[in-house]
This record gives structure tokens, C-alpha cells and sequence, in this order.
């Protein structure tokens, strides 16, 4: 760590809880975790009050969140919450309605609170596929166009230097320098989030 | 650090290696990393250096990869990503891009794949979908993928749409679908609101075809629900000629389902390259290639019966929604828009939730509009039901015969205006052998108002089933009568209406020595005498009226430059173009032979003896009823000498008639025949020659006296046994041995009363005398006549008879034969 003034999204949300990267941070999150259990075939309705709860007690814990070091600290964080909610409401639906018809999301909680579980690996893939998409987004507006397009073509498209420099007129170290200057500032964003 | 690193970097002084190392890694001081980074700026030898430091894989880099769409793995599908899939693959990495809309590479791969040759990106460059600049970029994208594989030995699969994969967005999807199992080999088509990807199904190793709702749609419940509607329908159709459904999903707001995945040609392309083969060849003989077609599509109309049985309609029926299997599968495949037709029986539930009971939008528009049914193009949507997948198949029909749409235009509007408003050309103005017939069925078909159609699917197989039957029966019957013609001794040719030659018999070719194969194609009145020219095209105006001609001579100038005179007989098929004329030629050794001809099938069937004899008097012909009666056979007669069978006795005298006959006096003779078995037949012959001829002619007829009696006495008792007249057969001694019904009928008597009892216990007795001498008479000398007998009734009384008394020829017996006297006279 080179640098005092490297601010990871974790980071920032830990210390303000109010701001832009708050807002980012929960737009991200709030998305994921609807998505991914409307992908478990969880109603919308269902889905709402889990991803609420959810949300409220990441806001809530965020400030005591500790990343030991070990990849992944924060999704599997998140995965146990998520979990433990879903297995709440669950238990809430069960009781209430003996004939609830909707997907049996107490097997989908179960299963994601197991660590070496296959949905434990659709989670973790799914997390880091889609907040690495939303960390690129917020990377609009922070960089040129034109660094962007560098840094595109070259880290993501593997593209030939010159000719992206020539597209560009950029020299190829200039489009080089873009491209670390944006990958940098993407990896910083989402330290303690996506661990490699 | 090296004490260089320390200060300013002058341009001129190049990082080292660990250096630059340390800045990718992000871990050079500020200060330093921004020298660096000024320095790289300007020095495109450093710059190019760092490529071998970015080749090293970073995991974070290749997570972010994946987030893109784009993983690198060892995929064995990246073999696909060959040079010829580059146009799928620029398409759809500008669709990744965001660069086109979905709608406009579906677009673009339709025109590519009608304008052949063009790459895809200069068409989508041409059609202003994508500007030169996004072009290019694209292009260089390109390269780097195809290329990779060859660099690095991995390929990467294009997994998953994601449109903003490449772009810088906020509008991220979450994940490529079913990431495990279902690997996208590449974008198949795109209808209706879903897109259709070829697949591979990872878990159960098989290729299928999945359909994916629109990606700009999945926001849409509307659409999802009429998607999911769409993955029922093709659900309940369970039929060879419909692809089976797998599984429908629902995950990451991303609709899809999986069905089989055909592989095959379309039918559109079955009947490109039938128009092709048929283009090369010989107009008469051309149709018959679309007769497969035909029949496939026969099975069409099955299968959309099947589906009307249950209550789905197609909508969207064309020759590229057909595919065609390897093994003769006809499938009919993008029931993206179906539609149930609510309320009928067997019809399916297709609405999850009863609320959304539209299932499309009154006045939109569905289906392809050069195959859309008038209904359809008015957007009417209420008149949609079976009768517009009639229209439908009739257009398939109609691509069938005419290898294009009904309907054609510039733009898609029109092409439905024509739909609604103009008749369709008609295939026969494109192809002019177009059996009539069949084009009516298929401008029936395509009727303006559904009540003008087919009734129903199979009505129209029926009628086509029909026409195709018809069809292979005529031509059973043109082969039928090809091998009856070129086996027949007359001469046999087919014109066409404008008086070309189209087929000859054998016979026709050796009677003038022509060339066989020469004269098809030849106007008949090429050959023909001058003065005969005129009569013959007469002729051929009334046979195009329908009148036949029969035995109309005309001469034909052979191979050698002699006339011949034939005979024709012509006459035309009703509802063909054809006329046929048989002929026989007058020339005197065709007219003999047909005479012989004729008279040996005359002799076959006489109960008569018949031969013929040349002019040394050995035998020509012999027939069966000479044969059986002579007890030998026909080989050991043809060619024998005309009196082998005759008893030496009779030889010399017959020589002499047969002598006399040859000379042109017809004779008759009798002579006894010997056969080979011994038996000695009696016979009595007739002989003639025929004028102008060296033959013989000979017609005999047995004299056994046994069987000759046997006829006689046959005879005679018919005639008895119809005479008014009273008639009784005497033998020797007198007695009765054979009396008509007139007796019962004039005199009471049974035959029983009379036969076998001496016929004076019939006469009165003052009358006995008289009639006893007469018999005597007619015995030893000569017939006695008029002779009045009394005879009596077996209820008493008597009735007067005139008797002739007349001995029966080779018997020691008379005949009587009595007219009744008294009642008239």
C-alpha cells in the first residue's frame, strides 16, 4: 500500500454511512440481492421483504465488519446474512400459512449457510460478476472516455496496443498509462469486495 | 530501488524491468509512478516493452473478463469460432458492444444472408446501423479473438448477451445464463420477441435450442407473460413434425426455454436448389423436381392439422420455418407466434393468470409479411384462426412452385398492402409449366376472404395428396403405354399442340429408318408430302378442338427419300396438351402382313380346321383346332409338307385339287388324315389362294360319322321339338323310339304312353295296312308323302294326319312327321 490517498468503497461506506458511496454501495447491493433470489425463483414479494431485511442489517453491521483477510470475507458475510434472513421469513411464512405455495426458500437458506455448498459457489460467482459490472459503471464520469475506451480494449479486450493507441490518438505508452491509472482505481474501489 | 529511481526521470533514461514491474503492480511511490507513467507517455519503446508484463495473467483482470462475458477457458467450442463464423461473431460482438440494436442484427444476418459474399459489417456499415469508426473497432475486437486461439490455445466462448459487457454502463445484468450447464454457442435467429441461441447443454451433453424472451423486453411483464405463453404452446404440440420442448426457466430476470435443435436445411433452401436443377433442364421434364417437395410438403399440412386439433394456430408459416432432417423428418419449428384459439375443444389453457386473457395487442401486426394472410396484415386479430394458417401453407405451397413469397416489396408496408389489396403473381407467369391444376390449389389457398379458402388443413393436403396421386398414376400409365407402344407393329407418335414431335414408337423409327432419339423435338410437318401438308394441319385443327380423326392417309418421306403412306388415326387426351396418332402404313407388304395378322387371329379362334401353305404347298400356319385334332403339335407342322398328314390313297388326288386351287380356282375336297397316333380322320376341305398372294388357304372341317350323326340327330330334335307338326322316330321293328311334345298336345299321349309300343295301338285300325306298306316303301326306295292316317286320342276319338314317311340317312329307321287335318281345314 503505496498511498494515503487509496479509498476503497468498503472502506468509505464503513466510515460515512451517508454520501455518494453509500448510495452506490447500497444501489450495488440492493440489485444483487434481488436479482440473485428472483433468480432462485423467489417471488417478488418475497424477495422485497428479504432483500430489506437484508439491507437493514448490512447498514446496521457494516461499522463492525472486520475483513480477516481471508478472500471473500465480505460476500460470505453477506451470504450469511441473506441466509439467516431468508430462514426467518421462512419460519414467519410457515407458521402463518400452512398452505404457502411459493418456492421453498428454507432449503435455498439451508444450502447457502453451508460454505462448500453449490449454491455457496453460484453465490460467490455471481457476486463478484455482477459487483465488478457495477464497480465499472461508477468508473463513468471519474475517467476520459477515452481512458475508459483504453482500458477497455486493452485489460478486457486484450486488444493489440498500437492499434488501440492509433484509434485512440494516444501513443501506446498513453494508453498503457490509462489503463493502469483505470484498472488501479477499479481494483482500489472494490478492495475488500472482490478478492482475488 | 537503483539510485536512478530516486530523483526526477529524465525522458531519456528507460525504467528497468523490476521498475516497471513494480509499477503495474501498483506499488511505486506516487511521485515516481507519475515520472514513470510521463516518461511512458512519449516512449513507445517502453511502452512496447510492457506488453510482456501485461501477457502475464493477472486473476483480476480475468474475473473482470468473465464479468464481461468473456471467459477464457479451454472451451472445446471455441473450435467453431472459425473464419466463416467471423460475421456471426462481429454481429454479435457489436450487439455485446450496444453498438446495434438486436433488432437491426437480425436485420443485417437476413440481408447477409441474401446478399451473398458481402461480410456483415460492411452491410451494417450500409445501412447506417454502424458508424465507420464503431466498425473498425469492432473489427480489431474481432481479430483479437479469432486470432487468440491460434496464439494461445484456448479460445473463449461468447457466453451469455450481455449488452453492456463491453460498455461502460450502469445497467449491468447479473450473470450469463445457468452458467454451468447451458453454454451459448451462438445466436441462431431472432423472431417475433425472443431470440434463439444454439446451445450446448453441458450437463446432459447435447446440443439444443434455447429461446431467450428479448433482453429490452424481459422489464416488460406483458411480454413475459406472452412468452411464457409461447413455451406452452409449442409445450402441448407433441408430433413428429413439431420440435419437442425441454424445460422453461425463469432465472436472473432472464426468461428462456430449451427445445430440441434441428439441424438441417430449411425448405427454403430445398426448393432454391430444386429451382436451380430445374433451370437446367428440358422444360417438360422439369417439374417432376419439385415433386419431393410436394410431398414434404404434404407432412406440413399434417402437422398443422395436428395443431388446429388442438386449438393452435401457427401464424408464422413459411419454407424457413421448416427444416428438413437428413432422414426425411419434416419439422416445423418458431411457434413464437402461436396463438390458442380460446374456447375450442381440445384447445389449451395457455394464461397463468386469468386476468391477461389478451394475448397480443389489437392492431399489432405478426408474421412475415410476404407470407402473411390478409387478415394478419390488417392486423385483425380477431378473424385470426385456422383459415389463416390455410393461407399460410398455401404460401409455402406457393414458395414451392414459384421459389418466392406471394408477396414482395420494398418495404414491409408494401407488402402488406399488396396482401390485402392485389392478387399474387401467378406461378405459371414465373414458371410456365405449372400444372393448372396444382396452381389453382395454391390460388385457392391464398384467397383474399377465408370463406374462398380450403376449409380446413387437410382439405388442402387432400386436395395436393390428390393432384400428386393423380400424378404418379398418369405417369404409371405413360410408362404403361410407353412399353404397349414400343411393342406395337403400328406406328405411334405424340405431338404437342404447336405440332412438335415428343414421342415415337420402335416401330415408327424402323418403318421409316429414322434415327430414334432424332425425332423428338421435330415439327411434324417437316417430312410430310407437300400436297399432304394441308390436310394434316386441317386435321390437327380439328383435333385441337376435340374431334378425333380416324384413317387418314398421309405421306411421309422415310430415311431413304421414298414416300410412305400411312393410315392415322389421331385423337387428343381431354385436358392435355398432347395428341397422340397410331398409324398404319398402306405400303402392300405392311398392308399383307397385316391382313395376315389379322387372319391368323381369326383361324385361332375357329373350331374349323385352318392352314396356310406356300407356294410349294409346305405348311405356314396351322391352328389349334387342327392341332388337337391331328394329335401333334405346331412345331413339327410349321414348315411340313401340306399332305404329310394325308392317307397315301388320297395324295394323288388331292394333288391335283391343290393344284387347281393355286392356279385361283377355290376347291373343295374330301380326304381321310392320318394322324401320327394312327387315327384316320375323314374331312372335307375347302381351298383357296388369296389374289395377289403365293398362299394357300385351307379350311377343313371333320367327317366322323359318329360325331356327324350326333349333330344331325341334335339338330333334328330341336327342330322336332319346336314342330306344330306330329313326330315319331320308328326303329326297325316299328316301335316308337321317339315322339315330340306335339303328341301330348294334339292327342293326349305322354311320351312314356308311346315310346317303345308298336305304333299301330295308336292308328286306327282300318289304317294300319296302308301306313305299314308306306314305311316298307320309305325304307327300301324312296320317301312317301301325304299319306292320311287316323290317329287316335287317349281320351277317344280320332284326329286325321297327313304322314311323310322318310328314311333317317345311314339307318335302317324312318321318320314320320304327321300335319293335323281336320280342325283348320
Amino acid at each position: 500500500m503505496g498511498e494515503a490517498t487509496r479509498m476503497t468503497l468498503l472502506d468509505r461506506v464503513r466510515q460515512t454511512q451517508t454520501g455518494e458511496s453509500w448510495t452506490e454501495f447500497v444501489s450495488v447491493y440492493e440489485a444483487l440481492i434481488s436479482a440473485w433470489l428472483r433468480q432462485q425463483a423467489l417471488s417478488e414479494a418475497d424477495a422485497d421483504d428479504i432483500r430489506q431485511e437484508v439491507m437493514q442489517t448490512v447498514v446496521q453491521e457494516i461499522g463492525r465488519f472486520d475483513h480477516n483477510g481471508r478472500p471473500g470475507a465480505f460476500r460470505n458475510w453477506l451470504r450469511r446474512i441473506t441466509a439467516n434472513r431468508m430462514r426467518r421469513l421462512w419460519q414467519t411464512r410457515q407458521r402463518r400459512a400452512a398452505d404457502y405455495a411459493g418456492a421453498d426458500f428454507g432449503e435455498i437458506a439451508e444450502q447457502l449457510e453451508d460454505d462448500a455448498s453449490r449454491l455457496t459457489h453460484v453465490w460467490d460467482a455471481d457476486h463478484d460478476r455482477f459487483v465488478l459490472n457495477r464497480l465499472i459503471g461508477m468508473l463513468n464520469g471519474r475517467f476520459s472516455p477515452t481512458s475508459l475506451a483504453a482500458f477497455r480494449r486493452l485489460a478486457i479486450g486484450q486488444e493489440d496496443p498500437a492499434l488501440v493507441a492509433n484509434d485512440l490518438g494516444m501513443t501506446i505508452g498513453a494508453a498503457r498509462v490509462a489503463q493502469h491509472r483505470v484498472l488501479r482505481a477499479l481494483k482500489d474501489l472494490g478492495e475488500g469486495l472482490i478478492d482475488v | 530501488m537503483s539510485p536512478e529511481n530516486q530523483g526526477p526521470l529524465p525522458d531519456a533514461i528507460h525504467p528497468d524491468d523490476a521498475t516497471l514491474a513494480s509499477w503495474i503492480d501498483g506499488e511505486l511511490p506516487v511521485s515516481m509512478a507519475e515520472r514513470l507513467e510521463s516518461h511512458l507517455e512519449v516512449c513507445d519503446e517502453c511502452a512496447t516493452r510492457l506488453d510482456a508484463f501485461y501477457a502475464q495473467p493477472d486473476p483480476f483482470l480475468q474475473k473482470l473478463r468473465g464479468a464481461a462475458g468473456l471467459t477464457v477457458d479451454g472451451d472445446p467450442l471455441g473450435a467453431t469460432a472459425k473464419s466463416s463464423d467471423s460475421n456471426l461473431m462481429f454481429g454479435a460482438l457489436a450487439l455485446q458492444a450496444g453498438l446495434v440494436t438486436p433488432q437491426q442484427l437480425a436485420d443485417a444476418c437476413v440481408l447477409w444472408a441474401t446478399h451473398g459474399g458481402m461480410p456483415l459489417s460492411d452491410l451494417m456499415v450500409e445501412q447506417g446501423w454502424l458508424s465507420q469508426a464503431a466498425c473498425k473497432s469492432v473489427l480489431s475486437l474481432l481479430a483479437a479473438r479469432l486470432d487468440r486461439p491460434r496464439t494461445r490455445g484456448s479460445a473463449e466462448t461468447l457466453s451469455g448477451r450481455d449488452p453492456a459487457g463491453l460498455g461502460i454502463t450502469d445497467t449491468m445484468t447479473l450473470a450469463p445464463l445457468s452458467a454451468e450447464r447451458m453454454k451459448l454457442t451462438h445466436l441462431h435467429s431472432q423472431g417475433g420477441i425472443g431470440q434463439v441461441w444454439r446451445a450446448q447443454d453441458t450437463l446432459l451433453g447435447r446440443e439444443v435450442a434455447l429461446k431467450e424472451l428479448l433482453p429490452e423486453l424481459r422489464g416488460s411483464r406483458r411480454h413475459r407473460e406472452r412468452f411464457f405463453r409461447e413455451a406452452r404452446v409449442a409445450a402441448q404440440l407433441n408430433h413428429p413434425g413439431t420440435a419437442p420442448v425441454y424445460e422453461y426457466r425463469e432465472e436472473g430476470g432472464r426468461c428462456y426455454y430449451t427445445m430440441r435443435f434441428y439441424s438441417g436445411r430449411t425448405l427454403t433452401e430445398a426448393i432454391r436448389q430444386a429451382h436451380k436443377v430445374r433451370a437446367d433442364e428440358n422444360p417438360n421434364e422439369s417439374f417432376k423436381h419439385l415433386f419431393p417437395l410436394l410431398e414434404q410438403f404434404l407432412a406440413v399440412c399434417d402437422t398443422i392439422a395436428y395443431a388446429h386439433s388442438k386449438g393452435i394456430v401457427h401464424r408464422d408459416l413459411k419454407g424457413e420455418n421448416i427444416v428438413l432432417g437428413e432422414y426425411g423428418e419434416v419439422t416445423v419449428i418458431d411457434w413464437g407466434l402461436a396463438k390458442s384459439i380460446a374456447g375450442r375443444t381440445g384447445g389449451v389453457t395457455l394464461n397463468r393468470d386469468k386476468d391477461s386473457n389478451s394475448p397480443t395487442i389489437d392492431g399489432e401486426r405478426l408474421g412475415t409479411p410476404g407470407y402473411m394472410a390478409p387478415e394478419q396484415a390488417r392486423g385483425d386479430l380477431a378473424a385470426i384462426d385456422e383459415q389463416t394458417d390455410v393461407y399460410g401453407l398455401a404460401a409455402v405451397l406457393y414458395e414451392v412452385l414459384a421459389a418466392r413469397a406471394p408477396f414482395s416489396g420494398e418495404t414491409a408496408n408494401e407488402v402488406m398492402h399488396r396482401v390485402e389489396t392485389k392478387p399474387p403473381v401467378r406461378p405459371s407467369a414465373l414458371f410456365p409449366d405449372t400444372p393448372d391444376d396444382l396452381e389453382a390449389i395454391c390460388l385457392k389457398g391464398l384467397s383474399k376472404r377465408k370463406e374462398d379458402r380450403h376449409a380446413s388443413a387437410i382439405e388442402l393436403r387432400d386436395a395436393v395428396r390428390d393432384w400428386l396421386t393423380h400424378q404418379l398414376k398418369q405417369r404409371h400409365e405413360q410408362e404403361r403405354q410407353a412399353k404397349f407402344f414400343s411393342l406395337s407393329h403400328d406406328l405411334f407418335l405424340a405431338v404437342d399442340e404447336r405440332g412438335h414431335i415428343t414421342q415415337v414408337n420402335p416401330a415408327y423409327s424402323r418403318f421409316f429408318g429414322f434415327d430414334p432419339l432424332g425425332s423428338p423435338g421435330k415439327h411434324y410437318a417437316e417430312r410430310i408430302h407437300p400436297d399432304d401438308r394441308e390436310r394434316a394441319a386441317a386435321m390437327l385443327d380439328q383435333l385441337r378442338l376435340g374431334v378425333s380423326q380416324k384413317d387418314t392417309v398421309i405421306r411421309t418421306e422415310d430415311a431413304n427419300g421414298v414416300y410412305r403412306a400411312v393410315s392415322w388415326t389421331m385423337t387428343r387426351v381431354p385436358c392435355e396438351p398432347t395428341i397422340y396418332a397410331v398409324g398404319r402404313p398402306l405400303d402392300e407388304e405392311s398392308e399383307r402382313r397385316r391382313l395376315a395378322d389379322e387372319r391368323s387371329r381369326f383361324f385361332s379362334m375357329s373350331r374349323d380346321f385352318c392352314l396356310t401353305f406356300d407356294e410349294n404347298f409346305r405348311i405356314t400356319q396351322i391352328n389349334k383346332a387342327a392341332i388337337e385334332a391331328f394329335d401333334t403339335t405346331e412345331d413339327v407342322m410349321i414348315g411340313a409338307d401340306g399332305l404329310v398328314l394325308t392317307h397315301p390313297d388320297d395324295v394323288e388326288r388331292t394333288r391335283l385339287v391343290i393344284a387347281a386351287a393355286q392356279r385361283g380356282e377355290s376347291q373343295q375336297t374330301s380326304l381321310r388324315v392320318v394322324t401320327p397316333k394312327g387315327r384316320q380322320i375323314p374331312t372335307t376341305w375347302t381351298l383357296t389362294r388369296v389374289p395377289g398372294e403365293n398362299t394357300t388357304y385351307a379350311v377343313g372341317r371333320a367327317l366322323d360319322a359318329e360325331a356327324e350323326r350326333r349333330r344331325e340327330e341334335e339338330a333334328r330334335a330341336r327342330f322336332f321339338a319346336l314342330s306344330p307338326s306330329l313326330f315319331v322316330i320308328s326303329d326297325e321293328k316299328g316301335n316308337a323310339a321317339q315322339v315330340n311334345p306335339t303328341w301330348t298336345k294334339l292327342l293326349g299321349w305322354e311320351p312314356e304312353d308311346v315310346i317303345g309300343n308298336p305304333f299301330y295301338g295308336f292308328v286306327h285300325p282300318d289304317d294300319i295296312g296302308p301306313i305299314s306298306r308306306a314305311g316298307r316303301l320309305a325304307l327300301v326306295r324312296e320317301p312317301v308323302v301325304d299319306l292320311d292316317v287316323r290317329m287316335r286320342c287317349k281320351a277317344g276319338g280320332y284326329k286325321t294326319f297327313a304322314f311323310t314317311l322318310c328314311r333317317v340317312p345311314g339307318d335302317r329307321i324312318n321318320y314320320a312327321i304327321g300335319r293335323e287335318k281336320t280342325p283348320s281345314a
